[in-house]
């Protein structure tokens, strides 16, 4: 399989953040390999999800897990809908990770408001790209948050 | 309102219901900071976080800056985080280590007990009625502090109960975490989440026993939880699915359940899940914890379960999954939740590495669990502000408690825990507690 073109991986990117912003959660999740996590952690420069706490650190099934709360017509918390709008720039290829993977960097802003109340996220992604047959899968999506350590209130949805 | 109720906050609290005001009014909460929180014991830190001469955490009681040092002698203090000069904080990093304490706006240095070591060009002070050595030219100590077990406390009042006392049949929650771990000693481990709710600090501490709210405000996420956990590719995945499923219970097993409630306004209740196992990684935990208690001792640990433990008005403890909460009142409708880890010393790692991914299902701000939670309380605090109906219903198991020496048993589906929290509440805020 020869080595994706940069522009390839941008569509991803942009499809990605697209389907997120569409409230499309099932064909976001199927950008995911089967293997894939999706990592958001507490802490700035944080070594690994395993011994220190994370705001998000979820595999498929847990990812699963959250899209069907989302969906079910009595998750009160968002009763209100959640919306979200966000760019994806500044993207970096770093060249290829453990087993093939591909490293993407790139740098976020996102708005999420709910009834009348906006906050603004903002941050570095790093996704783990895994060519398949299919294409590239998503193997880990990490989301650094600048204010990572910050006291946050509710994240029901996926930055 | 009627001009007693404004008078008095005895007037706003019966023995089974409550006036809206006492989650709205700004006149309360600041009654409620120097009276409930001025008097109360307070968790401050764990020594854990302060093992060395000079590391110190920096915090806030009922508002207030403080930072806990530990001193040159091995001693934990705890002072208020304030340059006796003009009032700057002195430490503003949450945690860190140094020799002195000195203030980044004139340089006024205090060593790690507070007291103030050097002043830039001292001599200006000659004559002008400036006193080097009074207490209020220091950073001065909160008047009292004392650890229980490695849990430090602080007052900042000058004379109460003291800690044994005020903690009394509920220091066994913290005795439980301490006795889990293999080497007996407890350490905070793995970072920390700090959470902010849109409700009033009573709202949360009303819902830590509340066996009658799960069915309905988790249905969502039981019900995917359930799913997930039946498809769980792994036993880390499956665990964190189960944790949210837990939520199903049916009220008759919530019936089941015991509350304690102490004095002081503390409670705990017992535990959903019997965490017993024949896999070789937990019996290996098992086996160390042995080998300091012996078997029998061991065991009666480990069938101690507790869900949630309350301390009265600061904290809140998940023993069997090493979670503490500190409750930070920040003003009537907002309060800031810090929630941190407790590792086992002498545990195997994975066990630290399951409370870490407990931590993450139910405490983070993501968890799907409290997303509803959180929903529940913001309404509640809303509709209070509806002059609709001025009383909270308190009602639910009213008369049925069972007396248990000094304090009471009910179950999870009664509201005894909520109004032995407002026979603590109207103590302090009409006198002594």
């Amino acid at each position: 399989m020869s080595a994706p073109e940069r522009s390839e991986i941008e569509r991803l990117l942009i499809a990605e953040a697209e389907l997120l912003d569409r409230g499309d959660y099932e064909a976001w999740l199927a950008l995911f390999a089967e293997d894939g996590w999706y990592w958001v952690p507490a802490s700035p420069d944080q070594a690994n999800p395993d011994d220190h706490v994370s705001l998000f650190h979820e595999n498929k099934a847990l990812m699963r897990m959250r899209i069907e709360r989302l969906r079910h017509p009595r998750a009160h918390g968002v009763a209100l809908p959640v919306r979200t709008s966000r760019m994806v720039g500044n993207v970096a290829i770093d060249g290829a990770g453990g087993a093939g993977e591909l490293v993407v960097r790139s740098r976020f802003h996102m708005a999420e408001v709910q009834d009348n109340r906006q906050r603004i996220f903002a941050g570095a992604y790093t996704h783990h790209l895994a060519p398949t047959e299919a294409g590239l899968r998503i193997r880990l999506k990490r989301v650094d948050l600048v204010n990572a350590e910050a006291c946050h209130e509710a994240m029901q949805v996926f930055i | 309102m009627d001009a007693a109720a404004a008078a008095s906050p005895a007037a706003l609290v019966e023995d089974r219901r409550v006036h809206r005001r006492v989650y709205t009014d700004p006149a309360i909460f600041a009654l409620e900071r120097r009276r409930i929180f001025g008097r109360a014991w307070l968790y401050v830190g764990h020594e854990s976080q302060v093992p060395a001469v000079g590391d110190f955490f920096t915090t806030a009681l009922a508002g207030q800056p403080v930072v806990m040092v530990r001193q040159a002698d091995g001693g934990v203090l705890v002072l208020f985080n304030r340059c006796a000069h003009r009032a700057a904080i002195v430490a503003p990093e949450r945690c860190g280590h140094t020799e002195t304490f000195r203030c980044a706006y004139h340089g006024w240095t205090y060593r790690l007990d507070g007291a103030l070591q050097s002043i830039p060009r001292a001599g200006d002070y000659a004559g002008t009625g400036f006193e080097r050595g009074a207490p209020e030219s220091r950073m001065r100590k909160l008047p009292r502090v004392a650890a229980y077990r490695g849990f430090v406390f602080a007052s900042l009042a000058d004379t109460g109960p003291d800690l044994a006392e005020f903690l009394g049949p509920a220091a066994a929650n913290l005795d439980n975490m301490v006795e889990r771990a293999p080497e007996g000693a407890l350490e905070i481990a793995g970072g920390c989440f700090q959470t902010l709710q849109r409700n009033n600090w009573k709202i949360y501490l009303e819902n830590l026993h509340d066996g009658a709210h799960a069915a309905i405000v988790h249905q969502s996420s039981f019900e995917a939880a359930k799913r997930a956990a039946a498809a769980a590719p792994d036993a880390l995945t499956r665990f964190r699915a189960e944790v949210v499923a837990a939520n199903s219970q049916t009220y008759e097993q919530m019936e089941a359940l015991e509350v304690a409630c102490h004095g002081y306004g503390h409670s705990d209740m017992k535990g959903f899940r019997r965490q017993s196992s024949r896999e070789p990684e937990y019996l290996d935990y098992v086996a160390r914890l042995e080998s300091r208690l012996g078997a029998e001792r061991a065991a009666e640990v480990l069938d101690t379960q507790r869900h949630n433990a309350m301390f009265y008005p600061g904290m809140s403890v998940h023993p069997v999954f090493m979670q503490l909460r500190v409750i930070l009142p920040l003003a009537p409708e907002l309060t800031r939740i810090d929630i941190w880890v407790l590792r086992m010393k002498g545990a195997p790692d994975w066990m630290h590495r399951r409370n870490i991914a407990f931590a993450n299902t139910v405490h983070s701000p993501s968890s799907i669990v409290k997303a509803d939670d959180l929903e529940a309380y913001a309404r509640v605090q809303g509709g209070a502000a509806a002059e609709g109906g001025d009383w909270v219903s308190l009602h639910r198991g009213a008369g049925a408690e069972r007396p248990d020496g000094a304090g009471t048993r009910s179950t999870a589906l009664s509201e005894a825990y909520i109004r032995n929290q407002y026979r603590a509440w109207s103590a302090y805020m009409d006198g002594a507690p």
